[in-house]
């Protein structure tokens, strides 16, 4: 077991990983930006190191002063909470080269779920049922008339490197295709760094269950919670501890449990 | 940071009474003790003063930390335990601001080394005199050296870390006293 972890992160998660920290008698190091000196995550964990300048790119995105605040704390690993660092696959590799472990997925299985294209294909090959749609990304106009037309409408068009809700744009009929299509690449562009963009049939009114899936180095896994989700362009990760909703089909719960622990 | 639970009962103050910790304050006042250990039976009572350094300049509340810890006591009560945390490093010393010196902070955080190389002589001491730009120590992250350049022309006056020591974004590291335009 760890012996002292250092939480990149702040506010209400960084206090919950500091809690549990606490039970299982592990040392906690927090790290602050110069506007979170008084926050309650610094004065609740054991240590805390000044990483930067108010902007979070500054101080909790900037990988070389969180690494420099582990070192010279000397932890055994980093919890990343959630947000921040924790899906970027360039911090867990530098984690790693440094010898420090990263609490979270390895770097490639995080540049795989990132990019949702490849993620779509992996989970495919997987055995998993998944919505209809494109093969990959979507190159060129051409052949987003053809997916278009053989997945059939309405459909999505979604950012490859999207997430959070956003870069996604809803196409009702082959009129609107192309004039979408040119939109969500340079959103997707602006928004994060690559136009490349893949389809999905839309599906209207649906029921969104969330299986949360915890796994360890061991390959390990159990099923955390069943969570019913509001599927909403909008929707931010905050509480998921909602117990599905009465109504909802026990089989469609157990189906999606089975699936999401292959 | 001290947790004063007025009269609430013995819940808060974990089985200790608050007149019994007022004896002991006064005995850390009377003989300037920066710290009070006291185990009894499974109680362990520490008081801690957050020790500043140098005892110049103000503060309007010097009243020690108090840690309260219960043996093994389920995380349930929350208010009970005060955590003591490591305080947070004041960025100027007291005394330093009243002589209005211009400070060199990190702008990194890592490990201060007065020289370029271990055994080799220091960049600057007390009295030197630095001209903007001038390397006055390194900061090593990550396992590379960074040399930190003064910004301003002057004489070093104070030099608020030691070698080897590690050092937070924002950690004062040097005063100087900058020549006075004419």
């Amino acid at each position: 077991m760890f012996r002292k972890i250092l939480i990149a992160n702040r506010g209400e998660i960084a206090l919950r990983i500091m809690s549990a920290c606490r039970e299982l008698d592990i040392k906690t190091v927090a790290v602050y930006s110069e506007a979170d000196r008084n926050s309650l995550h610094v004065r609740f964990a054991d240590e805390a190191i000044c990483i930067g300048p108010p902007r979070s790119s500054d101080s909790y995105l900037n990988i070389p002063q969180v690494i420099s605040a582990a070192e010279i704390a000397d932890v055994d690993a980093i919890h990343p909470g959630y947000g921040f660092l924790s899906e970027n696959a360039n911090f867990a590799e530098v984690c790693e080269a440094s010898h420090i472990t990263f609490i979270g997925p390895t770097p490639d299985a995080i540049r795989l779920m990132g990019e949702k294209d490849k993620a779509r294909e992996a989970m495919g090959e997987a055995g998993l049922p998944i919505i209809p749609g494109s093969p990959g990304v979507v190159p060129d106009e051409d052949s987003a008339k053809r997916i278009a037309e053989e997945i059939g409408y309405p459909i999505m068009i979604k950012a490859a490197e999207g997430g959070g809700g956003r870069g996604m744009r809803i196409v009702r009929n082959s009129r609107e295709l192309i004039a979408m299509f040119q939109t969500a690449r340079a959103e997707a562009q602006g928004a994060f760094g690559s136009p490349n963009v893949y389809m999905e049939k839309l599906i209207e009114n649906p029921r969104h269950i969330e299986v949360q899936v915890l796994g360890d180095s061991t390959a390990t896994s159990c099923i955390l919670a069943n969570a019913n989700a509001p599927s909403s362009a909008a929707t931010k990760r905050f509480s998921r501890n909602r117990p599905p909703l009465s109504s909802t089909p026990l089989r469609a719960t157990k189906s999606a449990s089975r699936s999401s622990t292959r | 940071m001290a947790k004063k639970s007025s009269s609430e009962p013995s819940q808060h103050t974990g089985g200790v009474d608050l007149p019994e910790l007022e004896k002991i304050l006064e005995f850390m006042q009377k003989h300037g003790l920066e710290e009070f250990e006291y185990e009894r039976s499974g109680l362990r009572i520490r008081l801690k003063k957050p020790s500043s350094g140098p005892p110049a300049g103000y503060r309007a509340f010097p009243a020690p930390e108090m840690v309260v810890a219960m043996p093994a006591a389920p995380p349930a009560p929350a208010p009970a335990v005060a955590p003591g945390p490591a305080p947070v490093r004041e960025s100027v010393p007291e005394s330093a601001r009243a002589e209005d010196l211009h400070i060199v902070k990190s702008p990194i955080v890592g490990t201060f080394y007065a020289s370029a190389s271990p055994g080799a002589e220091a960049f600057v001491g007390i009295g030197t005199k630095v001209e903007s730009g001038q390397p006055l120590c390194i900061i090593e992250a990550m396992k590379l050296m960074n040399e930190i350049e003064s910004d301003v022309a002057g004489e070093i006056v104070r030099i608020f870390v030691e070698n080897g020591q590690p050092v937070e974004y924002g950690e004062s590291l040097f005063g100087i006293r900058t020549y006075r335009k004419k």
